[in-house]
């Protein structure tokens, strides 16, 4: 799973913005800020994509879209807000075609501020959010490993006293097992 | 095409052009962070009304006094730099050049500064009406005082 | 009898950074009919700056309609307000206006080449054109105080004056920067893969482009003379040694070309700036409430840009117009598409430079 960690791949949506803050992020995969050295490249296909980059004020029209675009990412995902008109609506709250914000409609991980924001300040966004990736995936990773132990040394046992092994039932058996196991312990968050 | 490859050939040996990752700063003279002196300000607001943005809220107290609280949103400024050449007095307001910070989940701009904007207008309609009555108790109290003058001149004539 | 098809090319698209639809109807590769849809950009700024933001805090909000050509709409908006309150800046003030401005124009066009070469699958190009684009940053930076969005110009003159160390500063990176100009015109003239790609790609014939009324390096590249800095007077251009580029192919490389020659222009006239400035104050403070209609045309660096602006004797105005170049620019696109090739879509469209957020604000 650590090479996971070392190539994001980015998903990238202009929600009504002025294109200042697009230009930054595009300037960050030019030579002088260069972000590919780290492994990430700006694909258009949102079933390959890692992190979600969004900039802009979300305008009524492009509300639709942007949800449409967040359901489609596969788990675990991060969302990036970048610029002060995706944070808080910058210059233009209060106007009637805007919503104040990008967090009133998706859950938002990182907040980098500025008009427009400077790539270097991008650049420590992102590194905060694969931060935050790393403990999403160690949560939902779990499940595999715990019934990978279990699974084997079942199949050990039955192998010895030669009896014949259906291993689809045990899978199956195990995994409804674990996760009404999960769902009546209650989380302490 | 020729053009193209001993341009590539060149590049092969110079110094490269990007700059390390992480760690390097903006240059002097650019327009950050806006820092606040209590003890400097006279409370005038003329920053609150200068605002293009509305990122700078000052909060009333309830007794009518001129003790107000600054309220500044680092996610919602624009970094235009006017309220710094608004102010009447030197040092109040500064402007440094350094970057603001990025901020996770816990920290919830969005939602906190929503709460900040309705206590900043309903504090100010409540300091304005205690405001106004004391005005009307100071005029009632002048109007007491000279019409005791005014009496106590008559006794001594008489 | 072909095969139709119909084919979106959606608001999300790995080749443009903005929200636009098209809905492409193609018979065999070839495009029959062309749907546009644009307004996903629109926010409400016109009725914001009539009813809530005051006549000072308008040239902070104006910027901000469009990130490539901010400087642009905040010059056309001072200068409209200075013929309403009937004042002149001083002549040091209209000179520094002058050097942002064209510097905003080197990085714009340096933008827009960069893209188009990227359509063409030149990524060599992109990444030289980008390297140097990042000297012209550094320079505004040092000006200005930010790279994108500078909050330059103000009801009066210039907010920040030029010191003798940043002139020595621009003078070095601005020495570098020439020379890799000149190696950039030798390229787009001469090589071989790029004439093969753009030579009679998307070729707007003179007729229509006088016709639909284009605007900008459209115009100039089909053998249009128009240009607004060369009919009015709002900055002393006629004096610092403008000239206007025409080219008659009217092809995508003829856009490129003028592009290119207008860059070399600007250099010539930052030169000029930086030798001649004259002494004085750089701001000055102005009285009086704005009354009456006035109206500005300017030059930006896609087209001409149209500003009509009313007041009333108070606080906050009574009505505020613009008009985009982008805007004047898309039923030429919509004639353009039909009969072209289908895998040409992307190539044409970023060689009209288009800057939709301008559009609908």
């Amino acid at each position: 799973m650590s090479i996971r960690k070392k190539s994001p791949w980015i998903l990238h949506y202009n929600c009504g913005s002025c294109n200042g803050c697009d230009i930054e992020i595009l300037a960050c995969t030019g030579p002088k800020y260069d972000v590919e050295r780290f492994g990430i490249i700006n694909k258009g296909n949102p079933k390959q994509a890692d992190i979600l980059v969004v900039t802009g004020p979300v305008t009524k029209r492009t509300r639709a879209r942007l949800l449409r675009l967040y359901m489609q990412m596969p788990e675990p995902k991060v969302v990036v807000a970048v610029g002060a008109c995706a944070c808080t609506g910058g210059v233009f709250r209060h106007m009637y075609n805007v919503e104040n914000g990008v967090d009133r409609y998706i859950p938002v991980d990182v907040y980098v501020p500025g008009c427009a924001a400077r790539p270097e300040n991008i650049l420590k966004g992102i590194a905060l959010a694969l931060e935050i990736w790393e403990k999403k995936t160690k949560d939902t990773i779990e499940i595999p490993t715990v019934i990978k132990k279990e699974y084997e040394k079942i199949v050990a046992k039955m192998l010895m006293h030669g009896q014949v092994v259906d291993r689809r039932k045990i899978i199956y058996d195990l995994v409804s097992k674990y996760i009404q196991r999960k769902l009546e312990t209650p989380k302490c968050d | 095409m020729l053009k193209m490859f001993i341009e590539s050939l060149k590049n092969l040996f110079s110094e490269p052009a990007t700059l390390p990752g992480f760690g390097t700063e903006p240059p002097k003279g650019y327009r950050g962070l806006i820092v606040y002196n209590k003890e400097k300000c006279i409370f005038c607001t003329k920053c609150e009304l200068v605002c293009p943005a509305g990122a700078i809220r000052f909060i009333y107290p309830e007794d009518g006094s001129r003790n107000l609280e600054y309220k500044y949103n680092p996610y919602l400024c624009i970094y235009c730099g006017e309220c710094v050449r608004e102010c009447p007095k030197e040092g109040a307001l500064i402007q440094t050049d350094k970057m603001p910070e990025p901020a996770t989940k816990e920290d919830n701009p969005n939602e906190t500064w929503f709460e900040i904007e309705k206590l900043a207008e309903e504090s100010k309609k409540k300091w304005q009406l205690a405001l106004a009555k004391k005005r009307q108790e100071a005029l009632k109290k002048a109007q007491q005082a000279k019409q005791g003058k005014k009496e106590d001149n008559q006794d001594k004539k008489n | 009898m072909g095969n139709k098809m119909i084919v979106p090319f959606g608001s999300q698209h790995v080749a443009l950074p903005e929200p636009v639809r098209f809905v492409f109807e193609t018979e065999n590769e070839i495009i029959t009919n062309v749907e546009v849809d644009v307004g996903y950009v629109h926010r409400g700024i016109e009725k914001a700056c009539q009813t809530k933001i005051g006549y000072k805090q308008v040239a902070y909000v104006v910027p901000r309609i469009c990130g490539l050509c901010s400087i642009s709409h905040n010059m056309a908006y001072i200068i409209a307000i200075e013929k309403l309150l009937e004042f002149e800046a001083p002549k040091r003030a209209k000179y520094l206006r002058v050097l942002a401005h064209e510097l905003d124009r080197i990085h714009s066009h340096l933008f827009a080449m960069a893209h188009v070469a990227e359509a063409a699958g030149y990524e060599n190009l992109v990444m030289y054109l980008f390297r140097d684009r990042e000297l012209v940053m550094e320079c505004l930076e040092l000006l200005t105080g930010n790279r994108v969005q500078f909050d330059y110009g103000c009801i009066g003159g210039v907010n920040r004056d030029l010191t003798p160390e940043v002139e020595k500063e621009l003078r070095k990176k601005l020495k570098k920067l020439e020379e890799r100009l000149f190696w950039f015109r030798d390229v787009y003239l001469n090589d071989y893969t790029l004439n093969l790609r753009w030579k009679g790609v998307g070729v707007i014939p003179k007729e229509m482009a006088e016709k639909y009324n284009a605007a900008g390096p459209v115009a100039r590249g089909s053998g249009v003379r128009t240009d607004a800095r060369a009919e009015f007077d709002a900055l002393p251009y006629r004096e610092l040694g403008f000239e206007m580029v025409v080219y008659e192919d009217g092809d995508i490389w003829a856009r490129n070309m003028v592009r290119m020659d207008e860059l070399l222009i600007s250099m010539r006239m930052i030169w000029n700036v930086l030798d001649g400035l004259p002494e004085g104050n750089y701001k000055e403070n102005v009285k009086g409430m704005p009354k009456g209609e006035a109206v500005c045309r300017w030059e930006a660096p896609r087209g001409e840009l149209f500003y009509h602006v009313r007041g009333d004797g108070k606080q906050i105005l009574t009505r505020m117009r613009v008009k985009t170049p982008t805007f004047s620019n898309i039923p030429v696109l919509k004639e353009l598409f039909i009969g072209a090739n289908y895998a040409d879509v992307p190539a044409i469209i970023i060689s009209f430079d288009p800057c939709l957020s301008c559009t609908a604000r």
